[in-house]
């Protein structure tokens, strides 16, 4: 899974994951080469590239210490400031509204194969507005945001987008990486509150009470005793550990507003076998959502 | 425009919901919608309801033709926002805007047509302008008329340096795909496009034992590596002669930006001009569609008085049909420069006092009126004094918040300049037809003195009332102030020049019958929403001329129709016939 053209041509993919430098860019560099692979097969429009605010690579690339990050290739769409989008030599089809730090920011159309920084809108609504922009236009149907996972909220509004998790596993760091990845199925799973449930903030009836904002072991405490099901607005506000969370549903059913749709977790194990990680998941439904890291062969794992 | 906000007087009168429903376009109609415009310049007035009244025309021309509608919209929302100022060197983002700009201005004018457009002052790009040379220059960069691209054809020396990337291009392409199939080849390593791989340590140490020069590797952790394929020598050269047109290719860029840069400041004031054009065009289509969702109408700036007929106090309409009760418009007319009105809980007078400022406030932002009829003059100010929802004002009791907006009404705070203007009300009222003295405010008092004792409250509304009479003993006559006072203070002062009026109230025949057909007990219907239900039922939202011989409010009958302890309703109006009052 998520290692063919079909994964992410026509869809919107926001690539998540808990932290940077967890493989977010790397993972939507390959999945960009695979969408642009199977849009230029089936006649379709290459894919968009956007991300989320500007991280890590695009202040070095600033200070000259590290080299833009993401290669384009002629037709792929870009969302970034017109400067660093220069080196592809960009056809500029929309300007975003407002601007960033580094400049304001534009839709543009690589001309030519290059590398460049993609600098994103931090705003949410901005991401959603540039999304929107892109698939109302008719510009590109794949997308692909490289984003941090409170983003996600936006790609609820979009009709068929869907989220990825990316995650770099250590030995070290075993026993958290699979919590996290535990945690991260269980609120991807969590039930769609039916249309009739309380809204934000409300109580309704059958022990039903909606909670307005985030979802943290303080709220949960201050919850009634009588609310036998709380709705959140989706599982992004979410704010409770692991184990808390599982504590909470054992009391009581979660239920989310909005549903955003789950295309599955991307594990890059560094010092331990992809084998040891699912192991110690020890969830097999889980572990049918695992994909492995995209830039490792393995035998028996075509890349 | 002055820059003067009535922010209360905005606030008391819930304009900000039907704002909501005022919609320009582009970024500049949105900008003006935005700030909330408060035009004291009657002239300034009129030509903005010439401007609806056109958009208004060519609105119902094209009722028939959506298409030609969708497109007049469809123009005007693309407008991008642009850099209006003569810069030396624009940014390609902002020649891409202009280009956009010019395109939807192009397209937008076309829909209206010429009479319609030069009506609004979208000129056309004139031959031989530098705007039209602007346009024709960036007609030539982008594969669409909205696109931007600083086209091979803008320089010869563009074009070559580019044809020198594409080559080098090609040569690193070619370059790769060898040192790929030469991994796939020789180790069974497929690249596949990859940056890098993660390969076990045996492959990787066969790779390099055997080709050292072709890959780099670097450990992954104690079991793998990251490969990379080197670039080969061929490679390398075409990296480098790719650099070396890159930079080529950056100065043939400043070349054209700054050649369309040129073109692009001379063609600044009339693009200043079609921007400014195309935002009045914007805002007048969106007071047009407003005006046909509501059904309003052009307010008269030319009465003495102020009358509404059938005034729709939008706001309480949505209310009132959201708690599914009916909803009487508003018909009056108010001559004097002070009028009371005086009414019950629930009576409304506190709704006719948003009503009228709601739709001066309209008036004055340049729009028509949900009425039938609505005529007014020009006000420099409109105030309001009274509480707002959910206020807080910090070491000032109830009663100083009253006296401080009192002040600030007057003009008699230091944040607020005195009052301009020396006509009389009296003179005022006399040249109808002539624009309000400079600083005349429209001033509505909600139960003024509500936070005070009654009695020390009627002597202090009725001076308040008194100071607007426009009589000899007013402190402020002489500067056309209109003010209006809901109250239901009885014993306010009668004195000449002010009119007195009450809300009409409950329908008390009608209210009696309900409570004896629900054996005494108040209006039926099941809770607080059911029995006001009741109440506006039985409730005459109407204007009408208060004599001085009534007495008794409706607030007994109201709270027996809400449902108190009829044994308290009879005490009360015990003491009310006992007292007097």
């Amino acid at each position: 899974m998520l290692d063919r053209p079909e994964d992410f041509v026509g869809r919107v993919t926001f690539v998540t994951g808990p932290e940077k430098h967890c493989g977010k860019t790397t993972f939507m560099n390959r999945a960009a080469a695979l969408a642009r692979r199977g849009a230029r097969e089936s006649g379709r429009a290459a894919p968009a590239l956007l991300t989320v605010g500007y991280d890590g690579e695009a202040r070095d690339f600033l200070s000259g210490a590290r080299k833009p990050a993401v290669p384009v290739e002629p037709g792929d769409l870009v969302v970034t400031t017109e400067r660093f989008a220069r080196p592809c030599s960009p056809e500029i089809l929309d300007a975003l509204p407002g601007s960033t730090a580094l400049g304001r920011l534009c839709v543009a159309r690589a001309g030519r194969p290059a590398t460049v920084a993609l600098v994103g809108p931090e705003g949410n609504s901005l991401v959603a507005w540039a999304v929107r922009r892109i698939l109302d236009d008719g510009l590109a149907d794949t997308v692909l945001v490289d984003g941090a996972i409170n983003r996600v909220t936006q790609a609820a509004s979009i009709d068929g987008a869907r989220f990825v998790y990316a995650v770099r596993v250590d030995a070290a760091g075993l026993d958290r990486s699979v919590s996290r990845v535990r945690r991260m199925a269980a609120l991807a799973g969590l039930p769609l509150a039916s249309a009739d449930a309380p809204a934000g903030g409300g109580e309704g009836a059958c022990g039903s009470v909606a909670v307005s904002g985030a979802l943290t072991a303080e709220t949960a405490a201050r919850l009634p005793p009588s609310a036998e099901e709380v709705v959140v607005d989706d599982f992004t506000k979410v704010f409770l550990s692991d184990a808390e969370l599982a504590a909470f549903t054992r009391g009581r059913r979660l239920l989310v507003a909005r549903r955003v749709e789950f295309g599955g977790f991307v594990v890059a194990c560094r010092g331990l076998s992809d084998d040891a990680f699912l192991e110690r998941l020890a969830d097999d439904s889980i572990a049918a959502a695992v994909a492995f890291n995209p830039y490792e062969e393995r035998p028996g794992r075509a890349a | 425009m002055d820059t003067y906000r009535p922010e209360e007087a905005w606030a008391f009168a819930q304009l900000d919901e039907f704002w909501e429903r005022y919609r320009p376009l582009t970024p500049w109609g949105k900008d003006a919608a935005e700030a909330r415009p408060f035009i004291a310049d009657r002239a300034e007035l009129e030509r903005r309801y010439d401007d609806v009244e056109a958009a208004l025309g060519f609105l119902a021309d094209r009722a028939g033709d959506p298409s030609s509608l969708d497109r007049a919209s469809y123009h005007l929302r693309r407008m991008p926002r642009l850099a209006l100022e003569a810069k030396d060197s624009y940014e390609l983002i902002e020649l891409f805007q202009i280009k956009k700009f010019i395109a939807n201005y192009r397209g937008a004018r076309s829909v209206l047509g010429e009479p319609l457009a030069l009506r609004f002052g979208m000129e056309g790009l004139a031959d031989g302008s530098a705007a039209k040379a602007l346009a024709a220059e960036l007609d030539r960069g982008g594969s669409d008329p909205e696109t931007f691209y600083l086209a091979d054809c803008y320089d010869g020396g563009l074009a070559e340096a580019r044809a020198r990337v594409a080559a080098a291009d090609a040569a690193i392409r070619s370059e790769r795909v060898r040192a790929e199939a030469g991994a796939r080849l020789d180790f069974g390593v497929g690249f596949d496009g990859r940056e890098f791989l993660v390969l076990p340590k045996e492959t990787t140490r066969a790779m390099m034992a055997a080709a050292g020069s072709r890959f780099s590797a670097e450990p992954f952790d104690d079991a793998r590596y990251v490969v990379r394929v080197m670039p080969s020598d061929a490679a390398l050269e075409a990296m480098s002669d790719r650099e070396r047109a890159l930079a080529d290719e950056r100065l043939a860029e400043e070349r054209v930006i700054a050649r369309i840069s040129a073109l692009a400041a001379a063609a600044m004031p009339e693009l200043s001009a079609a921007v400014a054009a195309t935002a009045r065009w914007d805002l007048a289509r969106a007071g047009a569609a407003l005006a046909r969702e509501f059904g309003m109408t052009r307010p008269r700036l030319d009465s003495g008085s102020l009358a509404l007929e059938r005034a729709r106090f939008e706001p309480c309409a949505w209310e009132c049909g959201r708690l599914g009760l009916g909803y009487t418009p508003l018909t009056a007319e108010f001559r004097s420069c002070a009028t009371v009105l005086f009414g019950s809980n629930m009576g409304g007078k506190t709704v006719v006092l948003k009503t009228l400022l709601f739709f001066q406030l309209l008036a004055q932002a340049g729009l028509f009126v949900p009425a039938d009829r609505f005529e007014t003059r020009v006000y420099a100010r409109v105030a309001y004094v009274g509480e707002l929802t959910g206020e807080r004002l910090a070491g000032l009791s109830g009663f100083g918040l009253e006296l401080w907006r009192l002040m600030r009404a007057r003009g008699e705070d230091d944040d607020m300049p005195a009052a301009e203007g020396a006509d009389a009300c009296g003179a005022a009222l006399a040249q109808a037809g002539e624009p309000a003295p400079s600083g005349a405010a429209l001033i509505a008092f909600d139960e003024l003195a509500r936070t005070t004792g009654s009695h020390e409250a009627e002597a202090l509304l009725s001076a308040v009332v008194e100071s607007y009479s426009g009589g000899p003993g007013s402190a402020s006559s002489g500067n056309g102030d209109r003010a209006f006072f809901a109250t239901h203070f009885r014993g306010v002062a009668r004195l000449p020049g002010v009119e007195y009026r009450r809300m009409r109230g409950l329908d008390r025949e009608a209210a009696a019958a309900a409570i004896s057909s629900a054996g005494g007990a108040g209006i039926p219907g099941g809770g607080l929403e059911g029995r006001l239900a009741g109440i506006n039922k039985h409730m005459r939202y109407e204007v009408v001329d208060d004599d001085g011989s009534g007495s008794e409010s409706d607030a007994l009958a109201i709270a027996s129709l809400l449902g108190l302890d009829g044994r308290i309703v009879e005490r009360a109006r015990y003491y009310l016939t006992k007292d007097g009052l």
